[in-house]
């Protein structure tokens, strides 16, 4: 099905439908595209005024350990957003990824078992995702959310009633506590994972023709379906994708906290949303990437770590995070039009839903 | 990419059966054979009882429990649920998944089942109060574990006027009257929690040279272990080295954290919990660990006493149920760790 | 561009399925009908009337809220990446409630103390509608000042919970009109005006084209950015309003309420659709669901259905539902 001739049309214009018009004045539009970055740069230089602490290497490389979970359930979150989706179980393959990995090292299995069933959980959920918005075609936001409501309730039934499971150090084997505690040169395990899974999945999006395809079935998926795409089973693997990669994420948990208890995975959820959006702004076609949530998880943890550093009360954290995402946003924004002449004024200020109206014909069409 | 697939399906599962043959042909890691900790119960005061309590049979009890989060509230529900069963009764039983609005609907359903009894575990009082005045409106008896309330027959609870001073306590006497803590906040619509809470702030009041460090940090409901561990790690590097001495918390998940992230580091800190969460417990067994202290609540003892006053009183003994029944918390140290997890069970 | 987009052979469909609309239109609540008469059959005391009380008092601080959040949908299109989205909805209304308990606790008039609560959900509004007028995705937008409004709320209170007392408040809990609770005939009645306002005027229809179709209705001279801005402030003031009633409830205003009620609120607002021949969120919908999903616990629990189950049976019902509504719409093309 789908073979080379089909594939070379989607390949060449695969800027998404903004292209037309972002393409004309992409030097104004380079100032927004710098926004989240800057905002990292301007977060680390004022606190590091603020506080002689964050600027050492080791609370550097503290910040990335503390953000490496978020950093892999993002990263699976990117990929399904990719594909026009939205996956708000993230936090169920994650404690199920978690659930089943502490529970197999609890019974004494060895750590790769534990491992792969953690990701075959994780997997599970996933597959009732793609199941339930491939096959049918339950939007995307309302499937998942009813994924998660199943899902605590499948925790608290496989845990006798939500019992945590905490696995005392001296059982548990080197080869499952290096994947959370360990240190490969050095760094913590955790951070290598993150990064080696950002590395496989930018690559993936990033160069293969299986990304393109992604890419092409969210973007227009009413042309990608013309030119050949399955895109359902394009679809479906994001989904399942994102699953293994949440799920993974949880192994990693389990590792590092030694257990598992129920109802963690949830907590990564909306940092995990905008961290992915934040990532949105450095792309000239507001798509996401793995390096732009890479940046929006870095500034979600700077700040964190920076509001805790300088003292300030958690009363306040919460407000400073609003504000400083509310005006990288508005930035990006207010700079991606500044500049640009009036009549394409109206077309930058109509960039989301412009993009919104061409997938609702496009999901018009497919009843 | 279709294509492709089965291929890969195919290699994984070659990699998989070699590793098995690799590994042994074993799933399961070499270990060495260890005892089981016994779990027997030993509390004489919980089975003794059952002999002359009411049967509760063709009785119907509700049971509205606030949440299911953690090791104490979750064992007391599901341990009222089984006494009751014994004793012949029927439960219907909710819990609010911590949701203080889907508490009171809770009981709310319940009342309209007009059952014969009515147990809340845990809650708010202020918030429950239209509810539960719904509840005595209807003619149904209340009875509540751990906290107080006007309507209620019967409050089952442990004593955390005496676990909130005897922890503070402890923690001032270790540190021998001087010192650094940091707090977590904890959560003050909880009412054991904030009880335990002010304990802290009036034992402290003895002790003007130990330091509460601000700002408090934080509790969370939601991945608390990991969240404790980076606002830890976090307060070390801000604070100058030494400059904490003891870690206060009114439940024992924050802590869990925090010792993960001090006790890699040697940092003397010692850190004061409650509840006996069996992870906590490892860690307090532990001698190398920074856990210090934690109070173990006689979860089945709650539990039964609750259960058996709900008998007496719909056989109406009402006279033999009292309006608080206290049980009598345990006091868990790196000493007598493994004697209170061995006579409890726990 | 977008012209292009549309392929030619599928472009009739949407006419099409209008030709046998009814089946369709009634599937939803087909489904809710037999849950609601398994819970009917299985328990005596559902349909009791102190029973279908209970259910409305419960549902109405979710549908208030989902309402609002509901127009923000409705001008804002379902597209939940791209299109209208209120996150800080249940942050607001702690925010709001908080704002009305501190109030009531330095002696202000009952009705006063509503009105500050509202005013302040009514400003977070505003921001939430000038970002989104300026551009920002509204997922990002509201997701930024849902921890404003949280982190206010904390700051307000110091994280402490403030009882309310007095009569007013007594009365916005338990009064009861011809049987029917009055928050219901508060929900009902904000249910049956804005249904009046998005249903039957032009500024309604307006919305609804903006949602839909913002190019085709730019074309036709309309400015998305009014409908959107009313909608973000609306839906904040309203669930300002159940924020305040969700106090009047609990007898206090209680710090991360917001969180606990969040999810509901954007599930009964997206229900909706199970209500609507065409899968839009509608605002008569939405009331519909608040009382369904308030009826799904109770029924729940009325059933005997252990606490571990609550979660996964609602989850399936829900899905159920929707598959059965998805479903029925694809044998219609």
């Amino acid at each position: 099905m789908s073979t080379i001739e089909t594939l070379a049309a989607p390949v060449e214009p695969s800027p998404g439908p903004v292209a037309a018009y972002s393409g004309k004045k992409r030097g104004t539009l380079q100032a927004s595209r710098l926004v989240a970055p800057g905002t990292l740069a301007l977060i680390l230089i004022v606190f590091s005024v603020l506080s002689p602490v964050i600027f050492t290497v080791g609370n550097l490389f503290g910040i990335l350990g503390q953000v490496a979970l978020l950093a892999l359930a993002a990263i699976g979150l990117t990929l399904v957003v990719r594909a026009g989706g939205i996956d708000l179980s993230i936090g169920v393959a994650l404690d199920l990824g978690a659930l089943a990995s502490a529970w197999l090292i609890h019974d004494g299995y060895r750590a790769w078992v534990a491992v792969a069933g953690g990701l075959l959980c994780a997997l599970a959920v996933g597959a009732v995702n793609a199941l339930l918005i491939v096959i049918l075609r339950i939007p995307a936001f309302l499937a998942t959310l009813s994924v998660w409501f199943a899902g605590t309730s499948v925790q608290q039934l496989l845990t006798g009633g939500g019992a945590p499971i905490y696995l005392s150090a001296p059982l548990v084997p080197d080869g499952f506590a290096v994947i959370g505690r360990g240190y490969f040169l050095g760094i913590d395990a955790a951070i290598v994972n993150a990064v080696s899974i950002s590395l496989v999945v930018a690559l993936l999006l990033g160069i293969t023709r299986y990304g393109r395809k992604l890419t092409m079935a969210g973007e227009q998926p009413s042309a990608a379906r013309i030119s050949g795409l399955r895109t359902n089973a394009l679809i479906a693997s994001a989904y399942l994708l994102c699953a293994v990669i949440a799920g993974f994420a949880g192994v990693v948990l389990a590792a590092r906290s030694n257990g598992y208890v129920p109802g963690s995975g949830q907590a990564y959820l909306m940092d995990a949303i905008g961290a992915v959006f934040i990532g949105a702004t450095i792309s000239r076609y507001g798509r996401v990437s793995v390096g732009g949530t890479l940046i929006g998880v870095v500034i979600f943890g700077l700040l964190d770590n920076g509001l805790n550093l300088i003292g300030l009360s958690f009363f306040w954290q919460d407000l400073a995070r609003g504000l400083v995402l509310l005006s990288i946003l508005l930035a990006a924004v207010v700079l991606g039009r500044a500049k640009s002449r009036p009549a394409t004024g109206i077309f930058a200020l109509l960039r989301t839903t412009k993009h919104q109206a061409l997938t609702n014909t496009a999901k018009g069409n497919r009843k | 990419m279709t294509r492709t697939r089965p291929n890969a399906l195919k290699v994984l599962a070659s990699a998989m059966a070699a590793a098995t043959l690799l590994t042994g042909c074993s799933l399961k890691e070499p270990r060495p054979e260890i005892a089981p900790v016994v779990a027997q119960s030993s509390n004489p005061q919980a089975e003794h009882k059952l002999d002359n309590v009411p049967s509760l049979k063709g009785k119907k009890v509700g049971i509205a429990a606030k949440d299911i989060l953690h090791d104490y509230s979750r064992v007391v529900y599901q341990q009222i649920q089984e006494r009751i069963k014994e004793l012949g009764g029927e439960v219907i039983a909710t819990q609010a998944e911590a949701k203080d609005e889907k508490h009171v609907s809770d009981v709310e359903n319940l009342i309209t089942q007009s059952p014969d009894a009515i147990v809340v575990i845990l809650g708010d009082a202020q918030t429950l109060t239209p509810a539960l005045a719904k509840v005595d409106a209807a003619g149904i008896p209340l009875f509540t574990i751990d906290f107080q309330s006007e309507y209620s027959k019967n409050n089952v609870t442990s004593d955390n006027w005496n676990v909130g001073t005897t922890l503070a306590r402890t923690m001032a006497e270790d540190l021998h009257g001087k010192g650094k803590i940091l707090v977590f906040n904890g959560f003050p619509g909880v009412t054991p929690c904030r009880i335990r809470y002010n304990s802290l702030n009036l034992v402290l009041e003895d002790y003007p040279n130990i330091e509460k460090i601000t700002p408090e940090l934080q509790d969370k409901y939601e991945g608390t272990i990991e969240d404790a561990k980076n606002q830890i790690q976090d307060q070390l590097r801000r604070l100058p080295e030494g400059e904490v001495d003891a870690i206060w918390s009114c439940w024992d998940m924050p802590l869990i954290g925090a010792a993960q992230a001090i006790d890699p580091t040697g940092g003397d800190i010692k850190l004061y919990g409650v509840d006996a969460e069996p992870g906590a417990l490892d860690l307090i067994a532990n001698p190398d660990s920074s856990y210090q202290f934690t109070v173990a609540q006689p979860t089945k003892q709650i539990a039964a006493a609750s259960a058996t006053n709900i008998a007496l009183f719909l056989d109406g003994q009402t006279d033999l149920v009292p309006s608080t029944s206290y049980a009598e918390p345990i006091f868990v140290d790196k000493d007598n760790v493994n004697q209170v997890r061995h006579d409890n069970g726990i | 561009m977008s012209a292009t987009l549309v392929p030619v052979d599928e472009a009739p469909a949407p006419g099409a399925s209008r030709t046998k609309p009814r089946l369709a239109a009634w599937i939803g609540y087909a489904g809710i009908t037999a849950v609601l008469l398994l819970f009917a059959f299985g328990s005596p005391f559902f349909l009791t009337a102190s029973n279908i009380a209970t259910i409305l008092t419960q549902a109405s601080v979710f549908g208030i809220a989902g309402v609002g959040l509901a127009i923000v949908i409705i001008a804002g299109g379902d597209d939940v990446l791209n299109g209208g989205i209120d996150l800080s909805t249940g942050a607001v209304a702690g925010l709001a409630g908080t704002v009305t308990a501190l109030a009531a606790a330095a002696g202000t008039p009952g009705m006063v103390a509503v009105l500050y609560g509202v005013l302040v959900a009514t400003a977070i509004g505003v921001v939430n509608g000038l970002s989104v007028t300026l551009g920002l995705r509204p997922l990002l937008a509201t997701l930024a000042t849902m921890g404003v409004a949280a982190s206010l709320e904390l700051v307000f209170s110091q994280n402490l919970k403030i009882a309310v007392t007095g009569g007013f408040f007594e009365a916005a809990r338990g009064s009861v009109l011809f049987g029917i609770p009055l928050v219901a005939w508060l929900m009902a009645l904000i249910g049956a005006a804005v249904w009046w306002v998005y249903g039957k005027t032009s500024w309604g229809v307006n919305s609804y084209a903006v949602g839909q179709n913002p190019t085709a209705a730019q074309v036709a001279g309309l400015d998305p950015r009014r409908y959107r801005l009313a909608s973000y402030v609306l839906s904040s003031a309203l669930a300002g309003l159940a924020g305040t009633l969700l106090v009047a409830r609990l007898s206090a205003a209680v710090p991360g309420i917001g969180t606990q009620i969040l999810l509901d609120i954007i599930l009964v607002a997206y229900m909706s659709m199970i209500f609507s021949r065409r899968r839009l969120v509608s605002v008569v919908g939405t009331v519909l669901a608040a009382v369904f999903v308030a009826a799904l616990d109770n029924g729940l629990t009325l059933l005997g259905v252990a606490s571990q189950w609550v979660g996964a049976a609602k989850g399936l019902l829900i899905l159920l539902v929707l598959a059965s509504v998805t479903l029925r719409g694809r044998k219609n093309r």
